[in-house]
């Protein structure tokens, strides 16, 4: 009963207004670049839905709303406590830290694939009307994001129990890495690949691939294909890091101090 | 209930505490000191915050570092945060009986026990951005002791309160005190814990300087010269007046336009009583009044002066 109540707790304080202004946000950014760049594109009506969803999704759903909302609302899960020292209240009670943690987790997990999944809602309806949700890329989309928002989700909150600036350190290797590199790592040779968990999800839903990779990478004009990355070990490394990334970090919740360094005399 | 030995704790090259040994008993104890001399490093410690870096700190018997069974039995309530405001007091104190440990089934009640306690019925569900700093801490005691422990930590609860809010704090904590508990309250205001417990431990530079009876401290810090400053439009001809009294021991003009006059005495409260009388007597127009001395940092460096120039001796 007051696992719920604490559960409630988090997730009123995840929909507050404020947070929600995020969310607001994220949906409607890439709703509005997907109208102007339906406007402002020569024979927009040439182009088949599909393409146009493909590339909204492989690069705003999937690399930039799903990393930001991870990354935000995952780190924010210790360190806003941090920030307001409202910390001491929670390592000074007996509820054990693991499970105060994980409860906050399971709050953030299903408020983030809410908006992810509105989003995904919001553009399919805009590029293909009414039909939308019948077609495959979104319904596709909607079947992953869970998965994308636990692996990154679990991957920000081990870097949130273990670093002093998650949110920078989580949005440096979120659209440094994840996002940029991945684009470049797409057609890159061999298997460099598989150092991008955005590339397993692209194994999992062939049409995140970027379609452009071989005009932005010239780079690795190679004769050597990418390796590709077999289904059953894109759902294998994608279930490890969820299970060592949320394991670790109520692991390091439980066991590390958690003490602002000004707060200290 | 609370024992220290050898503890130490580092921040990297800083030092928090410095080889602590001490023991806190029931009733109420006052951890003194000034800013960054160790207070919150202690009660971090005490909390169960942070672990000794060398040396032991025991609560009820146990190690409290993440240690649920200590928990149970202390409370603790830290210096002002702004994480809570969007919640009532009501709420706030709900919350953290659930995190308490409390079975569901009596939290409503017991938290409308501890807000009547603390006397925040009729602002319990009002939002705690709205409320004052005595508000607040009281709101804070609630949820310390909302769980009922033995033991209650309290970091600078007096801190910005105006005399009527400490007032009601102070009594609170008696009230905890008379029922047993164990309660450390940490301060930086000598005068302000000096009505709420005989019993200090005095902390500077992150040790302990002096543990016990307030009073036998506070006769050791009356013992050296007390100083007074006073600014005055007739500065020179108050200080001939002021050396005539016997229990002044000097009366320096400061220079160059003497409108300050510095006394040192060794019978403060003495000056203090009499000193308005002689004012009004010959018609002084004083502008300002004030003793550096009164503040703990100035205790503490003649505490500490007086120790090194004994142990020079």
């Amino acid at each position: 009963m007051s696992d719920l109540y604490l559960f409630q707790n988090a997730l009123k304080d995840l929909l507050r207004p404020r947070r929600l202004l995020l969310a607001l946000f994220l949906i409607a950014t890439p709703t509005l670049l997907v109208i102007l760049w339906r406007m402002t594109l020569k024979h927009a009506d040439a182009i088949p839905p599909d393409s146009i969803y493909n590339e909204v999704s492989g690069r705003i759903i999937f690399g930039f709303i799903l990393v930001l909302l991870s990354v935000v609302f995952s780190t924010s899960v210790i360190s806003q406590e941090i920030e307001n020292k409202t910390v001491s209240y929670l390592l000074t009670r007996p509820l054990p830290r693991w499970r105060f943690l994980l409860l906050k987790f399971i709050a953030v997990f299903l408020v983030t694939t809410a908006i992810a999944e509105i989003a995904v809602i919001v553009i399919a309806q805009i590029i293909y009307g009414s039909s939308g949700l019948g077609q495959a890329g979104p319904r596709q989309d909607m079947a992953l994001l869970p998965l994308g928002v636990l692996t990154f989700g679990s991957l920000f909150l081990m870097i949130a129990s273990l670093l002093n600036r998650p949110l920078i350190l989580g949005l440096m290797y979120g659209f440094g890495w994840e996002s940029v590199m991945s684009i470049f790592a797409a057609s890159a040779p061999g298997s460099f690949n598989h150092l991008f968990l955005i590339s397993y999800f692209r194994a999992l839903a062939p049409h995140l691939m970027p379609s452009d990779e071989g005009g932005s990478l010239q780079l690795f004009n190679s004769n050597l294909p990418p390796t590709p990355i077999p289904i059953w070990l894109a759902w294998t490394v994608l279930s490890s890091v969820c299970v060592l990334c949320l394991g670790g970090a109520l692991y390091f919740f439980s066991t590390r101090e958690y003490v602002p360094r000004d707060d200290a005399e | 209930m609370i024992v220290l030995e050898h503890a130490s704790r580092w921040y990297g090259q800083v030092i928090g505490i410095n080889d602590v040994s001490c023991r806190i008993m029931p009733g109420i104890t006052a951890l003194l000191g000034p800013n960054g001399a160790g207070k919150s490093t202690l009660i971090k410690l005490i909390t169960g915050q942070l672990r000794p870096s060398t040396g032991t700190v025991t609560v009820l018997g146990e190690a409290p570092f993440a240690n649920p069974r200590v928990f149970r039995r202390l409370g603790y309530c830290p210096e002002l945060e702004r994480g809570c405001d969007d919640m009532t007091g009501r709420y706030f104190v709900t919350l953290l009986a659930h995190m308490g440990g409390l079975p569901s089934a009596s939290i409503p009640q017991r938290v409308s026990e501890v807000i009547e306690f603390v006397g925040m019925t009729e602002n319990a569900d009002r939002k705690i951005g709205g409320y004052s700093k005595g508000m607040r801490q009281r709101i804070k005691i609630a949820q310390g002791v909302v769980h009922d422990p033995d033991v209650l930590v309290l970091d600078e609860p007096l801190n910005g309160l105006d005399p009527i809010g400490r007032r009601e704090v102070t009594g609170l904590l008696t009230g905890l005190a008379d029922k047993g508990k164990c309660v450390v309250v940490s301060s930086h205001i000598l005068y302000e814990v000096e009505h709420l417990t005989r019993n200090i431990l005095l902390m500077n530079h992150g040790r302990l300087l002096a543990q016990g009876d307030i009073y036998t401290i506070r006769s050791l810090i009356d013992a050296h010269p007390h100083r007074i400053a006073i600014r005055s439009k007739h500065a020179r001809a108050l200080a001939i007046h002021l050396l005539n009294l016997p229990y002044v021991l000097s009366a320096r003009l400061d220079a160059p336009d003497a409108t300050q006059v510095e006394v040192e005495t060794r019978s403060p409260d003495t000056f203090y009583s009499q000193f308005p009388d002689m004012v009004l007597e010959h018609g002084f127009d004083i502008t300002s009044f004030e003793s550096p001395d009164n503040n703990l940092e100035s205790v503490f460096k003649y505490l500490v002066n007086e120790s090194g120039t004994k142990a020079t001796q």
